[in-house]
């Protein structure tokens, strides 16, 4: 999409970025996900910091600003998220953010106060999109704060982490 | 969003889903004059004080750090002083330095996120950042870039720009070397420069005439602008050490919302925050920051809260300087934190969020387990001088259509920058003029 501003040295072309709060239920998810992705990671490459050849890992609370910071300049971008779409819990999603529909309504539904969906279209505005941004969510059942994952999205974790990881094995490939 | 309507007139914000009741305003209006307002913000700091207890008593430093994904350092920063305020420890010297400089890390970040995010468009006339972006793209990059360097404070002093995780009672777990700043050291000069331009940018905007009436109550330091601090003041004869809190200040529960509401003692509702810092502590500000605020025009006491915007910006100026001031003093210490050991007591805690005085209570029994704990967010200190200015407001403008009585009270809501300032986007409205 874009490549300006330029990648920082020493910045892993890939991102895996895992978004949400711990303590509201569902919605820690994404977190939950991408630290197991970056155990795996670390596993394969032999190195414990999560970051496996070329591949970052990163838990983000859905702040806007800072997933713009931190995607800028990555070649490919996978995100794990609550996704809200009136679906069953536990619900799978995959979305690929399309490079034409600047400026489209094409909001992708997060359960982040100005989440997921503001980074994309600041990221389009301030053309600081990652080449490539794919979104594996899940249909989030209970969000309160202090509830743990709900039966229904702990089931779809594992899932979750190998719809990741093959993200990151086709780009490889 | 889902919103029922149920008689009254109501009205839905953005259709995008998202995490029910995180905010929600309900404005009756009884033939032509407002009779009630009730603002509900989401506050999770009620959870957390009950899920404290029982916790061992190193543990309110990283479990608090988890209620805010913008203000972090703050909750820490108010746990570490109230436990070791129970357990009879000072934390001084180069160890009190080090917090002081993740502490401005976090108000860089906050109020470059506040400023340029959710403040400033409602002055410019966009809806959001995102249009302001689309049509000067320069100003939302270089807010981008301050929030950036703030951002890299807490990477190098906290270990990581979320939830830090190198705070502990008593001090660190490591401490950076000269070397790990000096890189650090120049990207704050950097910042510095960004955030001097912010002022001046900000302080061009237009400001509708405002002045709130109310108590101005914030951290007391003898010679610093207070971020780290064990005093609570106010315009109104409020001088009080942090233990004495309780005795001055109480929390009443509202019908309409989670969270407690607070209010002095003896008087009523006050405001905490940019505002109420600058009027008392404006002549402590660093020089640059002085200079950047008398030239936006900044007046000694301004309880204007659209004004807030340039107070933010001016201490930014001043968390830059008093960064940069911190790294040109630091002598690495020969011991990341002093021994904390457990001992039953209470302990107080008062630091400056970026939104306004945090305060933390913990009771400590003799197994060194929290038997109590007291969260008092700023947030919930101000919802009742937000919901008396959204009063006002509302009044005042009776006759607006309810979209545009929606798009300004959200600006109202936003002069004051609650926890979580971007709830204020997703406001369920409830207009009632049956």
């Amino acid at each position: 999409m874009t490549t300006d501003p330029s990648p920082a040295p020493g910045v892993a072309p890939v991102l895996v970025i895992g978004v949400g709060s711990p303590v509201r239920g569902d919605d820690g998810v994404g977190p939950i996900v991408a630290a197991r992705v970056a155990e795996r990671l670390g596993e394969a490459a032999g190195i414990d910091a999560g970051v496996g050849a070329g591949v970052e890992v990163r838990l983000l609370d859905g702040e806007p600003a800072r997933i713009v910071e931190a995607w800028t300049g990555r070649d490919l971008v996978v995100l794990v998220d609550a996704v809200c779409r009136g679906e069953a819990p536990g619900s799978l999603v995959r979305l690929e953010i399309a490079e034409d529909s600047v400026f489209a309504p094409a909001r992708t539904p997060s359960t982040h106060a100005g989440g997921v969906d503001d980074a994309i279209a600041l990221g389009r505005v301030l053309q600081r999109l990652p080449g490539r941004l794919i979104i594996v969510g899940v249909e989030p059942g209970d969000m309160s704060v202090g509830a743990g994952l709900s039966p229904a999205v702990a089931e779809a974790v594992p899932q979750l982490e190998e719809s990741v990881l093959a993200e990151l094995h086709e780009v490889r490939a | 969003m889902t919103h029922k309507a149920t008689g009254s007139r109501a009205l839905s914000s953005d259709a995008l889903a998202r995490v029910e009741g995180e905010g929600a305003m309900r404005v009756e209006i009884r033939d032509g004059r407002v009779v009630d307002v009730q603002l509900n913000i989401y506050e999770p700091p009620r959870f957390f004080e009950g899920f404290l207890r029982g916790r061992g008593y190193t543990e309110p430093v990283d479990i608090t750090a988890r209620i805010c994904g913008i203000c972090p350092v703050a909750y820490q920063m108010s746990a570490c002083t109230a436990i070791e305020d129970a357990v009879g420890v000072t934390v001084d010297g180069a160890l009190r330095e080090l917090r002081l400089l993740l502490y401005c890390g976090e108000w860089i970040e906050s109020h470059a996120l506040h400023i340029h995010f959710l403040h400033a468009p409602d002055f410019l006339g966009f809806d959001s950042a995102i249009s302001l972006a689309a049509v000067d793209r320069a100003v939302v990059e270089r807010g981008l870039e301050v929030k950036r360097i703030g951002n890299r404070i807490l990477e190098v002093v906290g270990g990581r720009a979320i939830h830090p995780v190198n705070v502990k009672v008593g001090g660190f777990f490591r401490v950076p070397t000269t070397r790990e700043l000096e890189p650090l050291r120049a990207e704050l000069e950097r910042g510095l420069e960004l955030a001097v331009q912010v002022v001046d940018w900000v302080a061009g905007f237009d400001f509708p005439d405002q002045e709130l009436g109310c108590e101005l109550v914030a951290a007391d330091h003898p010679t610093e602008y207070p971020m780290l601090a064990d005093r609570v003041i106010s315009d109104r004869g409020l001088d009080i050490a942090a233990a004495e809190w309780l005795d001055h200040i109480e929390e009443f529960q509202v019908p309409h919302s989670t969270a407690l509401h607070a209010r002095v003692l003896e008087r009523g509702e006050y405001l905490v925050g940019p505002l109420a810092r600058h009027h008392h502590h404006a002549e402590k500000l660093a020089p640059a920051a002085a200079r950047a605020a008398r030239d936006a025009g900044l007046e000694p006491s301004c309880v204007n809260p659209f004004r807030s915007i340039i107070v933010r910006a001016v201490e930014v100026v001043h968390a830059f300087e008093t960064a940069i001031a911190v790294i040109d003093r630091w002598v690495r210490p020969a011991f990341a934190a002093v021994p904390v050991a457990p001992r039953p007591g209470v302990g107080h805690g008062v630091t400056e969020a970026p939104r306004g005085l945090l305060y933390h209570r913990y009771e400590i029994d003799d197994a060194g387990l929290i038997a109590d704990a007291v969260i008092v967010p700023p947030t919930s200190q101000n919802q009742p001088t937000i919901e008396h200015d959204l009063w006002h407001f509302v009044e005042a403008n009776i006759d607006l259509d309810d979209d545009e009585l929606r798009r300004r009270a959200e600006v109202t809501i936003r002069n004051h920058d609650p926890c979580i300032s971007c709830a204020t986007h997703f406001l369920d409205l409830t207009v009632d003029r049956s």
